[in-house]
């Protein structure tokens, strides 16, 4: 479990609970005031899960798991990266 | 009574979580997750992952294997041995990775066909990927004017000629000419991407960053710019780069 600040409800529990629950997903699509409210989430947070992006998401989720002991993203996971091959064109009267 | 136990031998199953992990990862896969010796994953996100653990308390990240400034080629083949360590121990093995596991991985493709070559059963299952949640976010429909894809650096760095009448796709726009792992979008691959698009589209034409969003919650990233603006535009790690046609043809 992450550890968020004392006055706030974990995001990343939040998240991890949603992803978990596909009714309570569905709930909160429907209804996300009302399930955001009954779990404790702040105003603050309630905004930033209404409209944030996922690279706005994804920052506040990285903030409470690097103030905990979990490990936060060290790079993009890139599931294919090949090799650059750069072609030049020969400087005129060079060696071909 | 006649006993259904099999003899162990070791297999790998590789599944995709969907971009939404958990939200997107299908029936069979979670029956996959559940049913293994040993579970892996690799997701483009540190949360959420505990749904993966609660269907299997065997389930550890291969995340750390991305440490910064490692090629890829080093990555993958870490992640390929990783994978199959366990199944040479006679294990179940079934791992998990962001997306569809046949598009865009080279270390999934690698590990089923070394596997096999060891004599393994090795397979690969479906997930919903990043293209999925774009016809979706972005509203298009590749059977209405077709679609063209290429991988980022593929695209800007080689000599593919667009179809400029045709929506064109770009993956992995972030990490143009890069062959290490890190944690920043290259600003000079983009550069060059939006020279390249520019000669075939003119530099005013506009475009969209897109990104899913991979969690349960927030919208997705949709972010137009003219092609010229690119460099400094809003790219995320995951970003992935739609060209709509520059001419679209009349219905009918």
């Amino acid at each position: 479990m992450s550890k968020a600040d004392d006055d706030e409800v974990s995001l990343v529990d939040f998240v991890n609970d949603l992803a978990d629950d596909p009714e309570l997903e569905a709930l909160f699509d429907l209804e996300p005031i009302a399930v955001m409210m009954e779990r404790g989430l702040s105003v603050d947070q309630q905004a930033l899960l209404m409209g944030g992006t996922a690279g706005e998401i994804r920052d506040e989720l990285n903030r409470e798991l690097e103030s905990s002991d979990a490990t936060g993203a060290v790079a993009f996971v890139i599931k294919m990266l090949k090799p650059v091959v750069i072609k030049m064109k020969p400087a005129p009267g060079g060696d071909h | 009574m006649a006993t259904t136990e099999r003899p162990v031998t070791g297999s790998l199953t590789i599944v995709g979580s969907g971009i939404r992990p958990g939200l997107h990862t299908t029936s069979e896969a979670r029956a996959r997750i559940v049913r293994a010796d040993k579970v892996l994953y690799l997701l483009a996100e540190p949360a959420p992952t505990t749904w993966i653990e609660k269907l299997n308390p065997s389930a550890e990240s291969l995340t750390h294997l991305y440490e910064s400034d490692r090629t890829h080629d080093e990555v993958y083949e870490a992640l390929v041995e990783a994978m199959l360590v366990p199944v040479r121990a006679g294990l179940d093995v079934c791992m998990v990775t962001y997306g569809n596991p046949a598009v865009f991985d080279e270390s999934s493709h690698e590990a089923v066909r070394r596997a096999r070559a060891e004599g393994y059963p090795a397979k690969i299952l479906p997930g919903v990927s990043a293209l999925d949640c774009l016809f979706v976010d972005l509203g298009v429909d590749p059977g209405r004017h077709g679609l063209q894809t290429y991988e980022g650096s593929d695209f800007a760095l080689g000599d593919f000629t667009p179809n400029v009448r045709v929506p064109l796709v770009l993956w992995q726009i972030s990490v143009i000419g890069n062959t290490r792992t890190g944690g920043s979008v290259n600003v000079d691959g983009l550069r060059v991407l939006a020279d390249r698009l520019a000669e075939h589209y003119g530099a005013d034409h506009e475009v969209t960053i897109y990104e899913a969003t991979p969690f349960p919650v927030g919208r997705p990233l949709i972010e137009r710019c003219a092609v010229r603006a690119l460099p400094e535009a809003g790219v995320t790690g995951l970003s992935t780069l739609y060209v709509p046609p520059l001419v679209v043809r009349a219905a009918g």
